[in-house]
């Protein structure tokens, strides 16, 4: 049977415990492109975990470009009193993959597992380029990330924009409405600018 | 100022110098407002300046009246009183016929804000447009008439993050014309005959608790009670903008005034789940309703005998299925009271608050677990949303639309 990104993640997280998440992600669009849950009650919405590691992931790619561009990005250690992120990302590629443990987990253990799928992983990524989110849903997925309430942020940037919810959800904009949309959502969050290229 | 306000009971309405007040919070307040003044196409900013000089106007002139005030001085005095009595902060200054520059200190809106939203974002634009319009009332109805100052917000402590706002009231040249509150609005002339579901909840033994509690602001001007910000705000201010706003919607893109309504709602909702999930997590719940609580639904009857006490008309919750269903009717609601001495009619249910309070009261008992008293906090509330399943509701009987009082439902999506 061949093998799948999923068996990879699979694999190599068997018998770990304290294990809740783990999944490939993507920075260039923000997309989980493999998951496992291991506790969807503590782990409500897998795709929001990822998008946020994304952000996290560029964050730390920009500082290292900052103060250290020879070294390559090491591990990303995020997370709670109670729960655990560890972040790293595939070299020279979007690609990262992400382990969420309870802090009780050794965090020895977690690092060991997460080389194996970086090495098992890394030839069957798919083609960074391979994507089908518009600039207009990159702007909305960041704005339901860090706008104040998020579930009614679309009917916001309709009235911000004056443009159909409709309209902006299928993310078909024209240019002219993607700067709409940059601004409203630069304005929901207080700020000058995104990190998101606009045209 | 306690003594000044009169109970109507029958309505279950609240009324001071002639215009009916009611309490809401700051979950409230911040969101419809928000709302009002995202879209930039329209004067958002205009109409809630302009809707608390009319209002405000009204109330500070029946409050010169009927107390019999005359000095400019002291008329300067009661309108400073009133506006911490009503929970909106802290006004002071000189003032003359030239006009003045008046400081803020805990300002409801800019402190609200700050609580809420302060952590996360860096506010750009002043938030006090009610407190604009007030100090521009306040100018009309000492020196001239209703239209006769402007102000304007020139320091403010949300984008600052200091203690204190600035507002500069001036005389225009020519007078505005302004138009005043409709007061207590087309209130209905009897309560009718509507038959309250079965509970071991007494509505009219909390009604008469909650109206005799002494809930004013305090030293700074602010009104803190069950771990929320509340304001005795005229219930016309709350009316005017939401319905100007939506005229506005309508004149200029029809095609999105669905989404402003759907954002009021939403103000609606969001007020009810943190105002009623903290009252029903608080010491007074446990001790004057918790006893009375036999069933699940008495939850639900007992958040609307707190609601039926807020000044917002009678509430009766008059059929609920346990966590499936509910239908509430509101005799003489506070919405249609203005409505109906405002616009000759509606061709679809204008009561938009309730629209989003009712399936609130639902979500906040089965979806929230409110008799768990979970934490009230922004993660509640949008796993809410998120894990799909709560109350939705309709407005399904319209007094505005010529029935004899409104009804609304909520059902389990």
């Amino acid at each position: 049977m061949a093998r799948t990104l999923e068996s990879v993640l699979q694999q190599h997280v068997a018998g770990l415990p304290g294990v809740l998440a783990v999944l490939i992600g993507r920075t260039t669009d923000d997309q989980t492109i493999a998951e496992i849950n291991y506790d969807p009650e503590a782990v409500a919405d897998i795709h929001s975990l990822g998008a946020y590691a994304s952000d996290l992931v560029r964050t730390n790619v920009r500082f290292c470009q900052l103060f250290d561009a020879q070294a390559m990005a090491d591990y990303i250690l995020a997370g709670s009193g109670r729960i655990r992120l560890l972040v790293k990302a595939f070299p020279k590629s979007p690609y990262f993959v992400l382990m969420m443990t309870k802090v009780t987990t050794e965090l020895k253990l977690v690092i060991e597992r997460l080389k194996a799928i970086l090495l098992d992983a890394q030839p069957l990524l798919p083609d960074p380029t391979d994507t089908t989110k518009s600039t207009a849903q990159l702007l909305l997925d960041y704005a339901r990330r860090y706008a104040p309430d998020p579930n009614f942020v679309l009917l916001r940037l309709s009235l911000k924009t004056g443009l159909h919810p409709e309209k902006l959800a299928k993310g078909h904009l024209s240019a002219n409405e993607v700067r709409l949309l940059y601004r409203g959502v630069a304005e929901l969050l207080g700020v000058e600018r995104l990190p998101i290229t606009v045209d | 100022m306690l003594d000044c306000l009169v109970v109507d009971r029958p309505r279950k309405l609240v009324g001071l110098f002639g215009e009916p007040v009611i309490f809401h919070c700051h979950h409230y307040n911040l969101f419809l407002q928000q709302t009002i003044e995202d879209p930039d196409w329209i004067d958002g900013v205009g109409i809630l300046r302009q809707s608390a000089q009319e209002i405000f106007f009204s109330l500070l002139q029946g409050a010169f009246q009927q107390l019999e005030v005359l000095r400019e001085s002291e008329r300067w005095r009661l309108a400073r009183q009133l506006f911490s009595f009503l929970g909106f902060g802290q006004l002071e200054g000189d003032i003359s016929p030239q006009g003045g520059e008046l400081e803020l200190r805990h300002s409801h809106y800019a402190e609200g804000w700050l609580g809420k939203y302060g952590e996360i974002i860096n506010r750009q634009k002043p938030i006090d447009h009610l407190a604009v319009g007030y100090a521009a009332a306040a100018f009309d109805a000492i020196y001239g008439s209703l239209g006769d100052y402007e102000a304007e917000e020139t320091v403010c402590q949300a984008v600052t993050r200091g203690d204190h706002c600035l507002i500069r009231v001036q005389p225009v040249a020519v007078r505005r014309q302004l138009t005043p509150s409709p007061g207590m609005g087309r209130v209905i002339d009897q309560p009718a005959p509507i038959a309250r579901a079965k509970t071991s909840v007494d509505y009219e033994a909390l009604n008469e608790t909650l109206w005799g509690l002494p809930l004013a602001g305090d030293d700074d001007g602010q009104i803190r009670a069950f771990n929320v910000l509340l304001t005795r705000m005229p219930a016309n201010y709350y009316n005017r903008i939401q319905y100007r706003f939506l005229d506005a919607l309508r004149a200029v893109n029809p095609a999105l005034e669905a989404v402003g309504c759907d954002l009021i709602r939403e103000s609606g909702h969001v007020c009810v789940f943190y105002t009623f999930g903290n009252i029903m997590e608080s010491v007074e719940w446990e001790s004057l309703v918790q006893p009375m609580i036999q069933t699940d639904t008495d939850w639900v009857h007992g958040g609307y005998a707190v609601a039926s006490s807020l000044g917002w008309g009678r509430w009766e919750l008059v059929e609920i299925e346990s966590n499936q269903f509910c239908r509430v009717a509101i005799d003489g609601n506070y919405e249609t009271n203005y409505f109906l001495a405002t616009y000759p009619n509606s061709s679809t249910g204008a009561c938009f608050f309730a629209q989003g309070a009712v399936p609130a009261m639902m979500n906040i008992v089965y979806r929230g677990h409110i008799a768990q008293k979970p934490v009230l906090n922004e993660t509640l509330y949008n796993n809410l949303f998120r894990r799909g399943h709560h109350f939705q509701g309709r407005e399904v009987r319209a007094r505005e639309q010529g029935d004899p009082w409104c009804e609304f439902t909520a059902t389990a999506v």
